[in-house]
C-alpha cells in the first residue's frame, strides 16, 4: 500500500514498481518495432521484464495507455517537433537523440528498479500494450 | 623501553612527561614523534604484543539502533591496535569535508584543509605509501589503461585511494623496535586505564589508574596526558572517570559519547553495462597500487543538498556469492570474523577467476556500493552500560542512529549514477527493491559499516558544541588530550586512518610547542 502510494505520488518525478524482476534478467536485444524496443535496456531485460516495465509505468500513468498516443509522444520532442516516422533507421536516431535528451533534463523514472528515460518508459509500455 | 605491567610491584607509581594511553595507529604516531626528544613519554597499551581474548573481552558492549558489528571484534585491543586487521585503504578528506554546509546540521571543522595538508604528507611516511600523491591524472599517467569512466565531470569525479598490502601496515608490527628500542619512549602493555583522576576542580589530570588481569594496579602521573584509544573505547574512558564529574570528564554539556558516525557502506544497487569492462581504474591496482571510488562533486552535492558519498564497484557475479559485511563480521572473536569474510571473499573470487579464464574479457554488470558520510547526530552514541568488565570499567553501548537526510542521500546518488550513465550512452543502473519506497526514511537492512568509528568527543571552538577544542585539548581541562578519529566533527567519506594519524601528529606538533612554553615551571623526567 505504501509503495502504491508512492508511484501515484511521485510520477511526474520518479516512478516505482513494487513487483521486483529478478531471475528475468538476460542479455539479448528485442527483434522488431524501434518504437518498441527501447535499445539498451533490452540488452539487460528480456521481453517478458521490458513489458513489465511497461505495464508499470501505464498503471503510474493511466492516461498513456493507448498506443497511438504513445507513439505520438514518443515522436515528438519537447519543442513539439516530430520525427518523420517513415523511415525506420531515422526513428531509431530520433529515439536514441530523444533519450539522450531525458537523461540530460533528468526526465527519468525508477520502474520495477531501473532508472530509465521517459522514452524508454514509453517504449516499454508501447510493447507491453502489444503483447497484451 | 618495554615493561610489563603485569611483572612490576603492585601499585607502582609510574611518572613521565606524556602519558599516552593506547597504543594504536593514534597513539604510536604520536609516541613515533617524541623518540629522542628530553621528555619521558609513557605509552600505555591494556594488552601485549600478541591478540589476547581475555584482554580483547573488555572490548565487548552492547549494541542498538542500526545493526551493528559486535564491539568485541570491531577493533582489536593490542600494541598496533586496530591497524593488526585493518585493510591497508588510505585517502584524504576533500576540502569540502571541513567546511560548514547548511544543509547538513552541525557540520565544519575549525579550520580548513590546508591546515592538516602537511600532516597528511607525514602521516604518508608514517605509512610508507610512496608517493604523496591523491591526484588522478598524476596515477593515469603511470598507468594510461585506469581509465575514468566518461561521465559529466562537474557531477561526478574520480577519487583515489592509495593501498599498501596490509600486512605491511601493521603498526604493532612495524613500530615495536622503534618504540621498545627508544630511550625515552616507556611502553607499558597490560595496562588497562581503568579511570582518570583530576584535581579538586577538576581542571587537570593527576593521574590515572591503570589495571589488568594480574591483580595489579598502578597510578600513572604526568604533565600531559593523551586519550588515544579508539572512538568508542575515547568516550567510554572519559564517561567512567566519574567519580568527580558525574557525567564524566569533559562532559559538561552532555556531549561525550555523542556524534557517533561510521562510513555506512550500502550495496544497493547495479551498473549494467553495454560493454563489458574490467573497470580497472576502480579495482584494486598493483602497479601503481591504487584504486579509485566515484565521486560527487560538491558542487552538485551543494545542490542536491545531500551527503558527502563515493561508489566503488564489484563484479555482480561475485557480489552475488558475498553477503554485505554486516551478514558476514558476527562473530565475537576478532580472527574467526575476519576469517568468515576472507574465505567468503576467496571463494567468490576464485569462481570469478575461472570464468574470467574462459569467458570475454571485463564484465557486463557490477554491483554499486556506496560509501557514505553520515551526518552528525547527537542520538548516535556511546553510553555505559550497567554490566562492567572484569577489570571493574562500565561496558560500552553503541546506539547506532541515521537521519532521514542519510536515506534521501543514498537515492539521490544512486539516480544520478543511473541518469549519468545514460547521458554517457554506458549503460544502465538497477536499484535494488530496498530503496524504492521514498516514504521509508530507515536504512537499508544490508547497511554496514567500514569499521571506521569517529565522532564521540567532537572537535568545536565552542565548549557547548565540542568536547575538544582545535588543539584537541579536552575544553574545560588544562592538560587532557584527545587524539583520532573520536575527535573527527565530520566524518567524510572516506576511510579515517590516514587522517587521524595526521590529525595526531598535528596534536603532537601542539604539545611540543606547548611543553617547550611551559618547561621553564616544570621537571622533566627524562633519564630517571
Amino acid at each position: 500500500m505504501k509503495r502504491r502510494t508512492f508511484i501515484l505520488t511521485a510520477i511526474a518525478v520518479t516512478a516505482a514498481a513494487s513487483v521486483p524482476v529478478s531471475g528475468l534478467i538476460c542479455s539479448r536485444s528485442l527483434p522488431g518495432d524501434p518504437l518498441s524496443r527501447p535499445d539498451v535496456l533490452s540488452r539487460f531485460c528480456n521481453k517478458k521484464a521490458i513489458c513489465e516495465i511497461g505495464s508499470h509505468y501505464l498503471s503510474c500513468v493511466p492516461a498513456e495507455a493507448e498506443e497511438e498516443r504513445l507513439k505520438k509522444l514518443i515522436l515528438t520532442d519537447n519543442a513539439g517537433n516530430e520525427a518523420i516516422a517513415s523511415d525506420p533507421s531515422s526513428i531509431g536516431d530520433w529515439i536514441n537523440q530523444r533519450t539522450s535528451q531525458d537523461y540530460g533534463a533528468n526526465r527519468t523514472v525508477i520502474i520495477d528498479g531501473w532508472v530509465i528515460s521517459i522514452t524508454e518508459a514509453r517504449q516499454c509500455a508501447l510493447l507491453s500494450l502489444a503483447n497484451n | 623501553m618495554h615493561t610489563d605491567a603485569r611483572l612490576i610491584d603492585d601499585h607502582s607509581v609510574i611518572e613521565g612527561d606524556i602519558c599516552i594511553i593506547g597504543a594504536g595507529a593514534a597513539g604510536i604516531s604520536i609516541a613515533l614523534e617524541w623518540i629522542n626528544t628530553p621528555y619521558k613519554v609513557i605509552l600505555l597499551e591494556g594488552g601485549g604484543f600478541e591478540y589476547d581474548d581475555k584482554v580483547q573481552d573488555l572490548y565487548k558492549g552492547k549494541t542498538t539502533g542500526q545493526k551493528y558489528y559486535p564491539l568485541k571484534s570491531a577493533r582489536l585491543h593490542y600494541f598496533g591496535g586496530t591497524t593488526g586487521h585493518w585493510g591497508g585503504c588510505c585517502s584524504v578528506f576533500e576540502p569540502l569535508a571541513f567546511k560548514k554546509r547548511d544543509w547538513i546540521n552541525e557540520t565544519g571543522w575549525p579550520f580548513d584543509d590546508k591546515e592538516l595538508e602537511p600532516y597528511y604528507k607525514r602521516a604518508n611516511h608514517v605509512f610508507g605509501i610512496g608517493e604523496y600523491s591523491f591526484d588522478l591524472d598524476y596515477w593515469q599517467k603511470l598507468n594510461p589503461a585506469l581509465i575514468s569512466l566518461p561521465l559529466d565531470n562537474s557531477v561526478f569525479r574520480s577519487k583515489i585511494w592509495r593501498h599498501r598490502e596490509p600486512s605491511t601496515l601493521r603498526f604493532g608490527k612495524k613500530y615495536k623496535n622503534a618504540i621498545v628500542k627508544s630511550g625515552n619512549i616507556h611502553l607499558y602493555t597490560y595496562a588497562n586505564v581503568t579511570g582518570i583522576l583530576a584535581n579538586e576542580n577538576v581542571s587537570t589530570i593527576t593521574e590515572v589508574t591503570v589495571k589488568n588481569y594480574a591483580g595489579k594496579t598502578h597510578k600513572v602521573s604526568a604533565k600531559y596526558f593523551v586519550l588515544a584509544c579508539c572512538a568508542i573505547q575515547n568516550s567510554r574512558l572519559l564517561l567512567a572517570s566519574n567519580k568527580q564529574a558525574p557525567g564524566g570528564l569533559g562532559n559538561d554539556h552532555d556531549l561525550v559519547g555523542r556524534y557517533f558516525m561510521e562510513n555506512a557502506e550500502i550495496r544497493s544497487a547495479e551498473l549494467w553495462l553495454k560493454q563489458r569492462s574490467e573497470l580497472k581504474l576502480y579495482m584494486r591496482n598493483k602497479q601503481p597500487n591504487i584504486r579509485a571510488e566515484l565521486a560527487i562533486t560538491p558542487q552538485k552535492q551543494a545542490e542536491l543538498k545531500i551527503l558527502n558519498g563515493s561508489l566503488s564497484f564489484v563484479p555482480l557475479e561475485i557480489a552475488r556469492k558475498t553477503p554485505p559485511f554486516i551478514e558476514s563480521w558476527t562473530s565475537e572473536d576478532p580472527s574467526e570474523a575476519i576469517k568468515k569474510i576472507a574465505e567468503i571473499d576467496e571463494k567468490a573470487s576464485s569462481k570469478s577467476r575461472m570464468s574470467k579464464l574462459f569467458g570475454p574479457n571485463g564484465y557486463e554488470s557490477f554491483k554499486v556500493t556506496l560509501r557514505q558520510e553520515q551526518a552528525p547526530n547527537p542520538l548516535s552514541r556511546v553510553t555505559l552500560d550497567t554490566e562492567k568488565d572484569k577489570l571493574g570499567v562500565p561496558r560500552a553501548s553503541l546506539h547506532w542512529a541515521f537521519t532521514s537526510l542519510e536515506k534521501k542521500s543514498i537515492l539521490s546518488i544512486y539516480k544520478l549514477l543511473g541518469q549519468y550513465a545514460g547521458l554517457a550512452g554506458i549503460g544502465r543502473v538497477k536499484l535494488d527493491e530496498e530503496l524504492l519506497d521514498e516514504n521509508d526514511n530507515s536504512m537499508p537492512a544490508s547497511t554496514s559499516g567500514g569499521w571506521h568509528h569517529m565522532g564521540t568527543t567532537r572537535m568545536n571552538t565552542d565548549p557547548r558544541k565540542g568536547v575538544v577544542d582545535a588543539d584537541c585539548k579536552v575544553h574545560g581541562i588544562g592538560n587532557l588530550y584527545v587524539a583520532g578519529s573520536s575527535c573527527f566533527p565530520n566524518g567524510g567519506a572516506v576511510n579515517p586512518t590516514f587522517s587521524l594519524v595526521s590529525l595526531s601528529i598535528r596534536l603532537s606538533d601542539h604539545l611540543k610547542k606547548t611543553i617547550k612554553m611551559n618547561n621553564n615551571d616544570n621537571k622533566v623526567y627524562a633519564g630517571k
